[in-house]
């Protein structure tokens, strides 16, 4: 949306039309409750028994009867609590209450019926089971109930302010946040699958979660970590399954609002000081509003939910500059604040949630649903510093350059529309799920006045100049100062002593908007029979397509870099291409569009062998095709078989144990943004412009004007042979092309996977508390990226280590944990879950974006662009962490009045990461070349961190309770360094190859970063929540 | 994109259509090399002065502007760039421009470049001297593994009255092998001939930073000081590549 008024007006329209037409939801589930039914006294199978089960989620009640072996089967479930009842002629009736079925689980209910007139001597109590003895996947169910007695969404984390339902993936183990979400087993967040009552919600540009839902919405959200069934597929990292709330019998709702005031939170979240400017990031306010409303339109029948929300955050940067003075090697020693310079700003986001869903039972066999959503946001804007969408952090935290260049306004509209239908047919032997969907987002990413993107008037009309001279400039040059003497230097000649080392000037630089559209079509067969015990067996299509458009552009048609010894100007970023030898045109944008099909199949069978153990097989077959901006045929990525096999024993028979493994392969989905980058990519001009010196004509931006006529005159430019980027016979003397052809792919080019086992066993050690163990192996096979053998003159795209690109290393990423657990779920008024991982993670290869510089770049990041890159990489990675302990606790105490005192307590524990030592590379830069291998600096310490949440009860009318709680984040304030400087140098120098010893890089004749070795970034501080909530 | 918001049912019906499903990766297209090319030149016919023309460095770009019908290719060698600005015809020019003949590689692997016009610049002032370039059967070997980085072509090569026919063989990038001092100055022998090091060529260029893909066979011509590919015919690759 280009107009920002535009963009209310439709989340408005929205909202009333969910209003206004009760949108549409599920009722119809995955999970199931299976058993048989034995004769109390014979001990033999009773057939024809009646087994009913009811739930305030089912709409109706689901029956099913005994078959000869004594066994019964309901399915298509939805999550819930539910009462079971077994009748039969000639038995008395036995009723189970309080089974607690979770998202996609089977769960096994034996009972014993005793023969009428038998006087009750023997026992036929059935313990609540709580194992899942159907599947062997690992990861955990996070329900509602687990949700609200424990801190979850630190304030400051991403999505903490509409408190999106993915911080919920932290609580499973083998979980832990990265930059941009949630690293599941070792894999990157953005290697992760999003689905949304069955629909898919991944980002497509990306592959990070497109819809950001509170967490208010959600009835249960599954992390699936691994040994998924071929039904999911395109992710190599975990799933998150989340199933909304719905409508039921009864209508029930609540009001609610959270509020992180700035004013608890124990200090800043972020203080960086880069020469002569300090920024300090504080949080001001963080906090949300909203409302859910469920219940009948037509008893049994037809249910309703309807929620909306809106989050606002707010954090304030605060300027200041100094005075610097160094050294006599040129480090700085100390700095001074300049006085009356402060400045602050503030950082807006306000989001919106909106949610609407029918649930129709159309008769006991068939049922429809539809759901709307949306959670569209906006940030910055004039005077304003917006947020990152991707890593939901403040833009910029060091604020070196004019606000102008700095800030900009971001708005997102996504919005998700699923239609199921669950239909049943041969006496619930044969079930059909089908599902439509559409997944939708618009980005924009504008200068902070909102002026059009690729437009001549307003900021962006405005060139970007990066300042960034060696002898640096001073900050009094930029920014009048009442006594610029203050930064004279100490010696006459020397550095100033308010040395700006970078500083963004002028326009806002890059901007772009982009709509991503996914419509997916999904069907699942499920046929229930019997052959040598019983089969569900399984087949499914599922067909997506993605478009993606966009345009991009650079403010006033070109971003330009000083000279690092400031005799010119890079034109170093313009779109435009060559139409002859220095003919060059330059364009005010580029548009891309692309696309991608995909086709997904599967089939599988969970076979109860004999009724003793089950035996999951199951074979998954995707295949993508991707499309460039010319709509040419870009990638081929066939025939990704994936296999997936595993047997489940329950040794009990009971339902209470269950010994399982797993093997399975993951293929990933390859998203928009590589090829948006890559076939072609956005054609660039590059050139170079004399800077004024004196008397000598050429660009400066501090003594000249918009539009910069001086930067852009065809009489100051310079050869690319003088600037070292050409040799001189090249027929463009003055003009550099940058791409405008595909980038060519290895015709053997195989698409990203990786293999997975699981081996693990769980025990029901007493009522609703279970233990368990589980290993966990994953590695890479194929992995795709850009690659360069001529030092990055030119790329393809290829397998590292294999086809053309066999002189590369193979990518590798090999992990393997351990996870010993106890989870009690909540009865009793109590819960607690415990985790221990042990875990190693190590290889070259860290998925879709590189820790170490935040680079975002599916498939193409600069990791395997050349092989000399990646000399000493194969170590432990930056995920890795050898420990980590995980446990959450709550207790629910009924004080006299009826008031309920809430109490949850978390304690989170992990060592620390691996640290390395880094150089700079000729082409890539800082922090490219590993002087010795990977990991060899040691690592960080322990991270603790304990939470604590209390809330309270009341009733203040008859069905009408309303809650006050307060969440506490890092209750004690811990304050452990989690970053440490690892640049050892910035000069350029080649690695010490397979060393491990730190003393040799001493014998470097290079200069040492003062900074190396320093911690770049602590935990963060304690903050506290406080929430309100009306509920009937 | 704002302009065609397309509607889910597009989306539905296109997804249904199912158009568009590929087993096989795309073609490589045509490209080439962009900037200076090291070009060795093999005397097919002719004697006498021109009949010996040492190693030189070509420039090639090629030019797709967006919905251009042909895409064009530009060669400006050395010899013609040494003279540029002294040539006062402007019908004249240094660089031959040609266009590609086809958007894909032929089954052979080559790009072929038509309709080369001529190179020329002619200096008037004495002592004067006249050099002509016209380039014909101009092939890119285009691969992933070789995008347009190894090519050939056969040149009819004048300077005043004497005429040769070469077989060019030219590979991107341009890589000098001349032995630089640690100011970076260039080194001669004591006869005056370039100082070079065959292992320059397997390093970044001093100037561009631009390096030789390693699978190509190269050697450092020490006439020239660059480092031409080592094969008649192309593509070529080292052994185990």
């Amino acid at each position: 949306m280009h107009n920002p008024g535009s963009l209310a007006r439709a989340h408005r329209a929205v909202l009333l039309l969910v209003w206004l037409a009760a949108l549409p939801a599920l009722a119809q589930g995955t999970s199931v409750i299976t058993g048989t039914v034995m004769d109390a006294e014979t001990k033999k199978p009773l057939a024809d028994a009646v087994v009913t089960a009811t739930s305030p989620n089912l709409q109706g009640e689901k029956v099913a009867l005994t078959d000869e072996s004594g066994l019964y089967r309901l399915p298509q479930l939805p999550p819930g609590t539910y009462t079971l009842r077994l009748e039969r002629e000639g038995y008395q009736p036995f009723a189970r209450e309080d089974v607690q079925l979770r998202l996609e689980t089977t769960l096994r209910v034996n009972v014993m019926l005793l023969p009428e007139g038998l006087q009750s001597t023997i026992d036929v109590v059935a313990q609540a089971p709580t194992v899942d003895v159907g599947s062997t996947t690992t990861g955990v169910n996070v329900s509602a109930d687990f949700a609200r007695r424990i801190a979850l969404s630190a304030p400051g984390s991403k999505g903490s302010a509409s408190r999106s339902f993915e911080s919920l993936a932290e609580v499973a183990p083998g979980v832990q946040a990265d930059t941009y979400g949630m690293s599941i087993n070792g894999t990157s967040s953005p290697e992760n699958g999003f689905v949304i009552d069955g629909l898919s919600v991944g980002d497509p540009a990306f592959g990070l979660l497109g819809t950001q839902l509170s967490v208010e919405f959600v009835q249960e959200v599954n992390v699936i970590s691994g040994g998924f069934m071929p039904e999911y597929g395109r992710a190599t990292g975990g799933v998150m399954n989340v199933v909304t709330k719905s409508g039921s019998n009864q209508f029930h709702g609540s009001v609610f609002g959270t509020l992180a005031p700035g004013g608890l939170y124990a200090g800043r979240m972020s203080t960086l000081r880069e020469g002569a400017i300090g920024t300090d990031v504080r949080m001001w306010n963080q906090g949300d509003v909203g409302f859910e409303l469920g219940g009948p339109i037509l008893q049994d029948k037809l249910w309703f939910f309807v929620g909306a929300a809106t989050a606002a955050n707010r954090q304030r940067l605060e300027r200041s500059l100094y005075t610097v003075d160094f050294d006599a090697a040129g480090n700085e020693t100390n700095a001074t604040p300049i006085a009356n310079t402060r400045r602050d700003w503030f950082a807006d986001q306000r989001s919106y949630q909106y949610i609407g869903k029918l649930t129709y039972n159309l008769n006991a066999d068939h049922a429809l649903s539809l759901s709307v959503m949306g959670t569209p946001y906006e940030s910055g804007g004039k005077g304003r510093f917006g947020f990152d969408p991707e890593d939901g952090r403040v833009e910029t935290r060091s604020l070196t350059g004019s606000f102008d260049a700095l800030a900009h306004r971001y708005t997102n509209d996504s919005r998700d529309v699923a239609l199921k239908l669950n239909s049943s047919f041969l006496d619930k032997r044969l079930l059909l799920d089908a599902s439509l969907g559409w997944h939708h987002q618009s980005n924009t990413f504008l200068a902070s006045d909102g002026s059009e993107l690729g437009g001549s008037t307003g900021l962006a009309g405005v060139p970007r100049f990066n300042y960034r001279r060696a002898n640096p400039h001073s900050i009094s040059e930029f920014e009048a100062l009442e006594d610029p003497t203050v930064c004279d230097p100490a010696t006459p000649g020397g550095t100033t002593r308010c040395p700006a080392y970078t500083y963004a000037y002028a326009g806002p630089g890059r901007l772009n908007d982009d709509v991503l559209d996914r419509y997916q079509a999904k069907v699942v067969g499920t046929y229930l029979m019997e052959a040598l015990g019983h089969h569900v067996m399984k087949a499914g299509l599922d067909l997506d397509y993605v478009t993606a458009t966009g345009r991009v552009a650079f403010s006033g048609m070109g971003t330009y870099r000083e000279d690092r010894r400031g005799r010119f100007w890079q034109l170093h970023r313009s779109m435009g291409y060559m139409l002859g030898p220095d003919e060059p045109k330059i364009l005010p944008l580029w548009n891309t569009a692309s696309s991608s099909n995909g086709i997904g199949a599967f089939v599988q069978d969970s076979w109860s062998v004999l009724d003793k153990v089950s035996l999951n097989v199951g074979l998954r077959y995707d295949m993508q095709t991707l499309y460039g901006g010319d709509g040419r045929l870009a990638v081929a990525l066939p025939n990704q078989f994936s296999p997936r096999i595993g047997v489940v024993y329950d040794f009990t028979q009971q339902g209470r144990s269950k010994l399982f493994a797993n093997y399975a392969r993951y293929y990933q989905n390859t998203v928009m943004e590589m090829v948006n980058a890559q076939f072609p990519g956005e054609r660039r001009l590059q050139s170079f412009y004399r800077a004024a010196r004196g008397t000598t004509p050429g660009c400066d931006p501090l003594r000249q004007e918009a539009p910069y006529a001086e930067c852009r005159d065809p009489g100051n430019l310079q050869t690319l042979y003088d600037r070292g980027y050409s040799n001189e016979q090249d027929p463009n003397a003055k003009w550099l092309p940058i791409r405008g052809d595909n980038v060519p792919v290895d015709p053997r080019l195989e698409a990203q996977s990786s293999d997975e086992f699981v081996v693990g066993g769980e025990y029901q050690l007493f009522d609703d508390a279970r233990a368990g163990l589980t290993y966990t192996r994953r590695y890479m096979n194929a992995v795709i990226e850009d690659m360069s053998n001529d030092q990055a003159t030119t790329f393809f795209l290829g397998n590292p280590g294999q086809g053309i690109a066999s002189s590369f290393p193979r990518a590798v990423r090999d992990y393997d944990a351990v996870t010993v657990f106890l989870d009690k779920r909540f009865s009793n008024q109590w819960l607690g879950q415990i985790s221990y991982t042990w875990s190693s993670l190590r290889g070259n290869y860290t998925g879709m974006f590189r820790p170490e510089s935040g680079q975002l770049a599916p498939n193409i990041t600069s990791d395997f662009d050349l092989a000399s890159l990646l000399q000493n990489r194969l170590g432990p990675l930056p995920s890795d962490r050898a420990h980590a302990i995980k446990a959450y606790g709550a207790r629910e105490f009924l004080l006299p009045g009826k008031v309920l005192l809430d109490v949850g307590l978390t304690y989170r524990g992990q060592s620390g990461t691996p640290l390395s030592v880094l150089g700079s590379h000729d082409l890539y830069g800082d922090g490219q070349v590993y002087l010795l291998e990977r990991g060899a600096a040691g690592r960080l310490p322990w991270v603790h961190n304990i939470d604590a949440r209390v809330g309270v009860g009341y009733p203040v009318a008859r069905g009408v309770v309303a809650t006050l709680s307060a969440d506490v984040f890092n209750v004690f304030n811990f304050q452990q360094e989690v970053a440490r400087d690892q640049n050892y140098t910035f000069d350029v120098v080649d690695p010490l190859v397979n060393s491990r010893d730190l003393a040799a890089l001493e014998g470097l004749d290079v200069k040492r970063n003062p900074n190396y070795g320093k911690t770049t970034a602590y935990q963060a501080p304690r903050s506290i929540r406080v929430s309100a909530k009306l509920s009937f | 994109m704002r302009p065609n918001m397309k509607s889910p049912l597009l989306g539905c019906a296109v997804l249904l259509s199912l158009s568009g499903c590929a087993f096989e990766q795309p073609p490589v297209r045509c490209i080439v090399g962009r900037g200076g090319h090291a070009v060795r030149y093999v005397l097919k016919e002719g004697s006498g002065a021109c009949a010996s023309k040492k190693p030189e460095i070509v420039g090639v770009q090629k030019y797709n502007p967006p919905g251009a019908q042909t895409q064009t290719v530009a060669l400006q060698p050395d010899a013609l760039f040494r003279l540029v600005g002294e040539d006062a015809d402007e019908s004249h020019s240094p660089i031959s421009l040609g266009s590609l003949r086809e958007d894909m590689p032929g089954q052979d692997g080559f790009c072929r470049v038509q309709d080369v016009s001529e190179g020329r610049q002619q200096v008037t002032e004495e002592p004067g001297v006249d050099v002509r370039y016209a380039w014909s059967d101009v092939r890119f070997h285009v691969s992933a593994a070789a995008p347009g980085t190894q090519w050939l072509a056969t040149v009819r090569y004048t300077e005043g009255t004497c005429s040769a026919t070469y077989e060019a063989i030219g590979v991107f990038p341009a890589v000098s092998c001349h032995v630089r001092n640690d100011d970076g100055d260039l080194e001669y022998n004591e006869d005056g001939t370039p100082k070079t090091d065959a292992r320059l060529c397997r390093e970044p260029d001093y100037d561009t930073l631009l390096a030789l893909d390693e699978s190509f066979p190269v050697r450092c011509d020490e006439a020239s000081a660059l480092c031409v590919l080592d094969s008649d015919s192309v593509p070529a690759f080292k052994r185990g590549n």
